[in-house]
C-alpha cells in the first residue's frame, strides 16, 4: 500500500550517482536547524573496487563535506568499509585489490598511482574497530606518527605535540602521570581514545573511523561520540557504523550502501525521518531480510 | 511491504493503528448520535452519548501510553516514527471531537425540554451530516492510507464554514424575529459552533494523515470561507514556509 | 541425581538412559586418562633407562687417579741442557721398584711393568721441571702425573681379578703395586680436570673434551652468524614482501622439504661444494659452520615465518594507517614482536646443529685432532664426531669417556633448549 505513495526515484535507481551531485544546502525546518555543512573535502567519482575477479563496489560517487561527520551505513558486506579504505589507500595493502575511478581531495586524485600512499596516510588518519595501540608506551604511541614524518625538530616540540593530541582526545587528564606506561594497559575505551590521539597527532585533515565503538561498552561509546562531536569542528570525519542509532546521533550526513552500491545519501535528519528510497526505509526500520 | 524482522515490533504498530481506528469509529458514532438526538429530540440517545464519552477518554489515554512505550522501547524512525506520532495526534483530535459531541448532546437534552424548532434543527442536522461524512471520510482515509481522500477532505473545509455562516445568519434572524426563541437559538448556535470545530478537527486529521503517508507537511493555507460581518475568524494553525510540493502518483 | 539415589522408582526411563550413558562417558574419560599416563610413563621409562645407562657408564670418567712420586733427578742420567732426552720413565720406574722393594730381572721386565702403570705425561712433567729449574738436578723432587689408562681402570674397579691374567691388561703383580701405592697415599683420586681442560689425545688418560667443545663452539658461531641473519631476512621477505604467486609457492614447498632432508646429504653437499670446488680448508669450523648453517636455515626460516604470521594484522594495519612505509612497519613493529619466536626457533635450530654428526664426518672431522683450536680455518674436532671417534677407539678407557662426552653434549642441548623455553615464556604475550 505504501509503495503507491513513494515518490518515483527520479534516476536514483542506478545507485546514487545523481544523489551525490545535489548537496543539500537548504536550511532545515523548524527549531533544530543543522549546522551549515562545510565545503566538499573528498569527492568520489565512479569508484569501483575489485578483489581479484570479484567486484565489491559498483561505481560509487559520493561527496564528503569538510568539518562534518558523514556516516556510512548498510548491512554486512555492503561495501561501506571497502569504500572507507579507498580514501586512505589501505586497500593497496591487500594483494589482488584493484580500485578504479577518481577520488578527489584538495584538487588532486588520490587514487592516482603516482601519489605516495605513505604521504596520503599522514593526511588521512584511520581508527579501527578493535583498538590497536602499539605495544609501546603511551608517549611513544602518540609520538610515533610525528616521529616518522619528521614533524618535530626537538624533544620539547614532540612533547608539546603529544600533550596537545592527548588533550584533544580527552585522554590527557587520565594519563598525564603515566605517559611511560604501556599503552596496552589502558581500558578499551581509553585505548580507543589513545588511538584517536595517535591519529590526530600528525594533524590530519580527514579522520576515517571503521566502527570505532563496536568493541566498547555504552559509557566508553558515549565518550567517543562526544569526542567525535568535538573533533568535527577541526576535521572531516567519515565513520562506518553498524548501529543506526549511532549514525543518527553522531553524523550530519548519512550514506546508505547495499550490495556494493550507494543507494541513498542525504542529511541525517532526512534519512531518518523520510528517506527517498524503499531500500533505505526498509533497512533503517528493520524490515530487511 | 516487508514485515519487520522483529515481529513483535510490527504487531505493536498494527495494534496502535487498530486502536486509533476503533477510537475513530467510536467518535464517529458519538457525532452521528448527537446529531440524531438533536433532530429527533431523543433524550435517551443524548444521555447515552454523554455517558459514552469517558470511553473515548480512556482510549485516548491508552493510545498515548502505547505510543510513548513504542518510542521508548523501539526507537522508531522514518515511517514508523510518523505512524506513532500520527496515532498520538489523531487520538488527541478524536478526543476533542468526542468532547464536542458530548457538548452537543447535553444541549440537545436542554432543547428537548422546550418547544421543537423544526426548520432550525433541520439545518443543524444538515450541517451535522456534512461534518459526520467528512469525519467518516478522513477516518477511512487513515484506515486505508488513501491520500487522495484525505486531500479531498482537507480541501473542502470551506463547505463547513459556509454552512456555519448560513446557520449563524438564520439563527440571528430567528432571534431578532422572536425573542422567546433566544435561549433555544443560543444553544443551537453553540451546537453549530461545535460542529464547525469538529470539521476543523477532521481537517487536522487529514493533515496528519498526509504527513504520515508522505513524510511532508501539508503546505499552503487551508481553504477558508470569508466570514460575514461580526463573525469570528477561526485561526489556521498549520502553516509551513516551504513551497508547495504536493504530488500524487 | 540425588533424587535417583533416594527414590529409584521415581526416575524416568529417559533419566535412567542418560545416567547410564553418562557413566559410560566418565568411564571412557577415565580410561583415556590412564592411557595417557601409561604412554608418558612408557616414554619416561625409556628416558630413564637411556640416561641411566649413560650416567652409569660415564660417571667414572669424571674422576681419575694421579700419582705423586718423589723422583731423584739423577744428574748422571739427565742432561742439563737437554732434559727431554733423558729416559725419565725408566728412572722413575726403577726408583719406584726400589721403593717398593721389588727386585728387577735382567731384562727389566718389572721396570717395564712399572712403566706401564704411569702415563707418558710423567716424563714431560719431569723434563719440564728440569728445563724450568735446572738447579733441581741432583735433588729429589715430587713429580705428579696421571696414571696410565689401564691402571686408572683397575683402580676404578673396571678390571677384576676374576678374568684370567693373560686376558687382562693389568697383571696381578701390577695390581698389587697399585694397591700398595694407593694405600700409601702416593696414588690419589681426584676430579678429572683433564677431561675439561685438554684436547683430544691418543692416550685416554690425557684425552679431554676442550678441543672438541671449542671446535663445536667455533662452528656454532659460524653457523649462527650465517643462518640467523640470512634465515630471518629470507623469512621476512617471503612473509611480508613477496607477491603470492607460483614461484613463491614453489620456494615455500622447497624450504619445507629441505627441513626434512637427511643431514648426510648436506655433508655431501659440503664436501662437493665447499671442499672440492671452493677449496676451503677441510674439517675447519668454517666449512662445518657453513654446512650446519645450510641445515639450520630451513628451520630458522620456518620458525621466523610462523612468528611473523602470529603477529596480529591489526598491528600492521595500525602502523600502515599512520603512514609508515612497509619496511618501517616490518622492522619497527612486526619483527620486534615476533622476536621471541624467532629467538626460540633459532636456538632450537642451533641446538639441533650442535648434535649433528653425519655431515661433520663427511667433511673430514673424523680424524684425530689434538690440542685446542684457535682459528676457524684450521682443522678441528667437534663434540659429536669426537664421540664417534672415541667410541671406535680400541682402548677400554675410552668407553667411559665416550659416555662422559655424551653427557656433556646432552647437557649443552638441555641448556640451550631450556634457554629457548625461558625466552619464550618471558616474552610471550607482550601485546
Amino acid at each position: 500500500m505504501m509503495s503507491k505513495i513513494f515518490r518515483a526515484p527520479e534516476g536514483l535507481a542506478d545507485g546514487g550517482s545523481a544523489g551525490a551531485a545535489t548537496l543539500s544546502t537548504a536550511p532545515a525546518v523548524g527549531a533544530h536547524a543543522a549546522a551549515p555543512l562545510g565545503p566538499i573535502k573528498i569527492a568520489a567519482r565512479d569508484v569501483s573496487v575489485f578483489y581479484g575477479e570479484k567486484q565489491a563496489l559498483f561505481g560509487v560517487s559520493l561527496d564528503i563535506p569538510d568539518k562534518t561527520v558523514t556516516a556510512l551505513i548498510g548491512p554486512s558486506g555492503c561495501g561501506k568499509s571497502t569504500f572507507l579504505r579507498t580514501m586512505n589507500r589501505m586497500n593497496d595493502t591487500i594483494p589482488g585489490c584493484r580500485v578504479t575511478g577518481e577520488i578527489e581531495m584538495d584538487g588532486g586524485d588520490i587514487n592516482d598511482r603516482k601519489i605516495d600512499p605513505v604521504l596520503l596516510r599522514a593526511q588521512v588518519g584511520m581508527v579501527f574497530q578493535k583498538p590497536n595501540p602499539f605495544p609501546k608506551t603511551i608517549y611513544e604511541n602518540v609520538a610515533y606518527g610525528p616521529k616518522i614524518h619528521g614533524l618535530a625538530s626537538s624533544k620539547g616540540e614532540l612533547d608539546d605535540i603529544v600533550q596537545k593530541a592527548l588533550k584533544r582526545a580527552g585522554l590527557w587528564d587520565e594519563v598525564a602521570d603515566r605517559l611511560h606506561s604501556p599503552g596496552t594497559g589502558l581500558s578499551g575505551g581509553q585505548q580507543q581514545r589513545l588511538v584517536i590521539a595517535r591519529a590526530i597527532a600528525v594533524e590530519p585533515e580527514v579522520i576515517l573511523m571503521d566502527e570505532p565503538c563496536s568493541a566498547l561498552d555504552p559509557i566508553a561509546t558515549a565518550k567517543i561520540e562526544e569526542l567525535i562531536d568535538e573533533l568535527r569542528e577541526r576535521y572531516c570525519i567519515v565513520i562506518v557504523t553498524h548501529s543506526m542509532a549511532q549514525a543518527a546521533r553522531v553524523s550530519q550526513r548519512t550514506a546508505f550502501f547495499h550490495m556494493g552500491k550507494l543507494v541513498e545519501t542525504g542529511d541525517t535528519e532526512e534519512i531518518f525521518t523520510n528517506p527517498r528510497e524503499r531500500r533505505t526505509l526498509d533497512y533503517i526500520t528493520g524490515r530487511f531480510g | 511491504m516487508n514485515q519487520h524482522t522483529v515481529k513483535a515490533y510490527g504487531d505493536e504498530l498494527n495494534q496502535l493503528t487498530a486502536e486509533v481506528v476503533r477510537m475513530g469509529g467510536l467518535a464517529e458514532a458519538q457525532v452521528a448520535d448527537a446529531i440524531e438526538s438533536v433532530a429527533r429530540r431523543d433524550v435517551a440517545l443524548a444521555k447515552a452519548v454523554v455517558e459514552r464519552d469517558n470511553r473515548l477518554d480512556a482510549l485516548h489515554r491508552d493510545i498515548e501510553k502505547k505510543s510513548i512505550r513504542l518510542i521508548a522501547l523501539r526507537q522508531p524512525v522514518a515511517s514508523d516514527l510518523r505512524r506513532t506520532l500520527g496515532a498520538m495526534k489523531l487520538a488527541s483530535d478524536l478526543e476533542r471531537t468526542g468532547d464536542l459531541a458530548k457538548n452537543i448532546a447535553k444541549r440537545a437534552l436542554i432543547l428537548a425540554e422546550g418547544e421543537p424548532m423544526q426548520p432550525l434543527t433541520r439545518s443543524i442536522e444538515r450541517m451535522g451530516r456534512l461534518v459526520s461524512t467528512r469525519l467518516r471520510d478522513v477516518l477511512d482515509a487513515y484506515t486505508a492510507s488513501e491520500i487522495e481522500r484525505a486531500l479531498s477532505v482537507w480541501s473542502t473545509d470551506d463547505e463547513v464554514d459556509e454552512h456555519y455562516n448560513a446557520l449563524f445568519r438564520e439563527l440571528l434572524t430567528y432571534m431578532m424575529g422572536d425573542p422567546r426563541t433566544i435561549t433555544a437559538c443560543t444553544h443551537l448556535l453553540f451546537m453549530a459552533k461545535n460542529l464547525e470545530r469538529i470539521g476543523d478537527h477532521a481537517t487536522n486529521i487529514a493533515e496528519t494523515v498526509h504527513y504520515e503517508i508522505t513524510g511532508e507537511e501539508m503546505l499552503g493555507e487551508r481553504p477558508k470561507a470569508v466570514p460575514g460581518p461580526g463573525e469570528e475568524q477561526t485561526p489556521t494553525p498549520h502553516i509551513s514556509t516551504q513551497p508547495s510540493d504536493l504530488t500524487d502518483d | 541425581m540425588t533424587d535417583a539415589a533416594q527414590n529409584p522408582s521415581a526416575v524416568s526411563p529417559r533419566t535412567r538412559r542418560l545416567q547410564a550413558r553418562l557413566r559410560g562417558r566418565y568411564a571412557r574419560e577415565t580410561r583415556f586418562k590412564w592411557y595417557g599416563r601409561a604412554a608418558i610413563g612408557f616414554a619416561l621409562v625409556f628416558l630413564v633407562i637411556l640416561l641411566g645407562s649413560i650416567i652409569m657408564q660415564g660417571r667414572t670418567a669424571f674422576y681419575s687417579h694421579s700419582v705423586t712420586l718423589p723422583v731423584y733427578m739423577d744428574a748422571s742420567r739427565i742432561d742439563r741442557s737437554y732434559p727431554q732426552g733423558a729416559n725419565f720413565e725408566q728412572i722413575v720406574a726403577e726408583q719406584q721398584l726400589r721403593r717398593l722393594g721389588v727386585e728387577d730381572d735382567a731384562q727389566g721386565t718389572k721396570a717395564a711393568a712399572m712403566k706401564a702403570l704411569f702415563s707418558s705425561e710423567l716424563k714431560f712433567q719431569a723434563a719440564g721441571m728440569i728445563a724450568r729449574q735446572p738447579g733441581l738436578l741432583g735433588q729429589t723432587v715430587p713429580v705428579t702425573a696421571p696414571l696410565s689408562d689401564n691402571a686408572d681402570l683397575y683402580l676404578k674397579g673396571e678390571i677384576s681379578r676374576a678374568v684370567p691374567e693373560d686376558q687382562r691388561r693389568v697383571s696381578n703383580e701390577q695390581m698389587a703395586w697399585l694397591d700398595r701405592m694407593k694405600a700409601s697415599g702416593a696414588v690419589r683420586a681426584h676430579f678429572n680436570t683433564t677431561l675439561f681442560t685438554k684436547g683430544d689425545s691418543t692416550q685416554p688418560e690425557l684425552a679431554g673434551l676442550l678441543g672438541a667443545v671449542v671446535g663445536s663452539a667455533l662452528m656454532l658461531l659460524v653457523t649462527a652468524l650465517i643462518a640467523i641473519p640470512v634465515g630471518v631476512c629470507a623469512a621476512v621477505w617471503l612473509e611480508e614482501y613477496s607477491p603470492r604467486n607460483r614461484i613463491t609457492a614453489i620456494i615455500e614447498v622447497n624450504i619445507n622439504n629441505l627441513a626434512a632432508v637427511p643431514s648426510i646429504v648436506f655433508g655431501l653437499l659440503g664436501l662437493a661444494l665447499f671442499i672440492n670446488f671452493m677449496h676451503l680448508p677441510r674439517a675447519s669450523p668454517l666449512v662445518g659452520g657453513l654446512v650446519l648453517a645450510l641445515m639450520a636455515l630451513p628451520t630458522v626460516i620456518i620458525a621466523t615465518r610462523s612468528s611473523l604470521k602470529a603477529v596480529p594484522p591489526s598491528i600492521r594495519e595500525a602502523a600502515l594507517a599512520m603512514g609508515a612505509s612497509r619496511t618501517q612497519t616490518v622492522f619497527g613493529h612486526v619483527l620486534p614482536l615476533a622476536m621471541p619466536g624467532v629467538m626460540t626457533g633459532s636456538i632450537i635450530a642451533m641446538a639441533h646443529a650442535l648434535g649433528e654428526t653425519a655431515p661433520l664426518l663427511l667433511i673430514g672431522m673424523i680424524s684425530f685432532v689434538p690440542g685446542v683450536p684457535h682459528a676457524i680455518d684450521e682443522p678441528v674436532g667437534a663434540l659429536p664426531s669426537l664421540i664417534y671417534i672415541w667410541e671406535n677407539a680400541s682402548e677400554r678407557a675410552f668407553h667411559e669417556r665416550t659416555a662422559a662426552a655424551i653427557l656433556v653434549l646432552l647437557a649443552f642441548m638441555i641448556v640451550m633448549n631450556a634457554a629457548a623455553i625461558l625466552l619464550r615464556r618471558r616474552f610471550e604475550r607482550r601485546w
